[in-house]
């Protein structure tokens, strides 16, 4: 009787635990699907990166010959493929964005440097984040052009 | 225990909800990597790529590839949650770097345009994997004056 009455009280008990942290664990659920799926929207397949990066190579050795044909050799700049950007250029922008002040973008602008150790003009990417408080520009340049910094 | 139960629920709850832009600032370096570019240096390789690209559209307006002309990018825009979200990615992998990679894509009128793809490693050393992001915004039309 007793061993009865306690087994009710123990169910009794589990079922209003779970009632209690179902909105939890439902919360817990949908928050983690919304997690999962950042940016999973702007994600591109494999075949779709390579054709475009494919159709760029083919721009890029177009602008090159086209300006090699209008004897405009000292303009004849070959833009590189990749700009490998390190964890901490990421870290750095990342952190700059989550000041007061920051805005909801980044701009990435194209630049052209002088390369040391060539010491021929390169085409680079310059990221600029702007604080509306206080109505100042940083700009981050430490991407490396690939080629030749490509890994493969 | 019921308390206990409630209590790591919320936790758990909360650390999935976490911002990851919170997260990144919080472990930001600001050391070599993070030196930022005077901007006098920027704004003259932003006059000189801005040459440059005028150049480009001129020659190529003029000879037989006028189709390409002007359709080289001063640049991109870049969403700040999705920054963010890749610094959360790139910090919870062992991975060093992302690769920025010049890309050109066609829109929905076929039309093409110069973009820049994101491309993460997600793979593993027996079995490397890429994966690829496209987010950016060229400029023009969406340039930093019409912020």
């Amino acid at each position: 009787m007793i061993q009865s009455q306690l087994s009710k009280s123990y169910n009794s008990l589990k079922i209003n635990n779970f009632m209690r942290i179902a909105p939890l664990l439902f919360a817990l659920v949908f928050a983690q699907q919304v997690f999962a799926q950042r940016g999973e929207n702007l994600k591109i397949t494999t075949a779709t990166a390579n054709a475009a990066k494919d159709n760029f190579a083919v721009y890029r050795n177009n602008i090159v010959q086209s300006l090699m044909e209008s004897r405009d050799t000292s303009q004849a700049i070959m833009f590189p493929q990749y700009f490998e950007l390190s964890k901490d250029l990421i870290t750095a922008l990342s952190a700059q964005l989550a000041e007061e002040g920051a805005g909801n973008v980044l701009h990435a602008r194209l630049g052209i440097v002088m390369n040391p150790t060539t010491n021929k003009p390169m085409v680079t990417l310059i990221f600029e984040t702007k604080n509306s408080n206080t109505q100042s520009s940083t700009y981050f340049d430490f991407t490396r052009p690939c080629p030749p910094a490509c890994t493969d | 225990m019921k308390n206990a139960i409630v209590l790591l629920s919320f936790l758990l709850l909360t650390a999935y909800c976490a911002n990851p832009e919170a997260e990144v600032a919080k472990s930001a370096v600001q050391d070599k990597g993070g030196a930022p570019l005077p901007s006098d240096s920027a704004s003259m390789a932003f006059r000189e790529y801005n040459m440059y690209k005028q150049r480009v559209d001129s020659v190529l307006s003029l000879g037989n590839d006028s189709r390409d002309a002007n359709r080289l990018a001063l640049g991109f825009k870049l969403p700040k949650k999705e920054v963010a979200a890749m610094a959360a990615r790139i910090q919870a992998t062992g991975y060093d770097s992302v690769y920025a990679m010049l890309a050109i894509r066609y829109d929905k009128q076929n039309k093409p345009y110069m973009t820049v793809v994101f491309q993460e490693f997600t793979g593993t050393a027996t079995s490397p994997g890429w994966t690829f992001y496209d987010y950016s915004r060229p400029c023009p039309p969406n340039c930093p004056s019409k912020d």
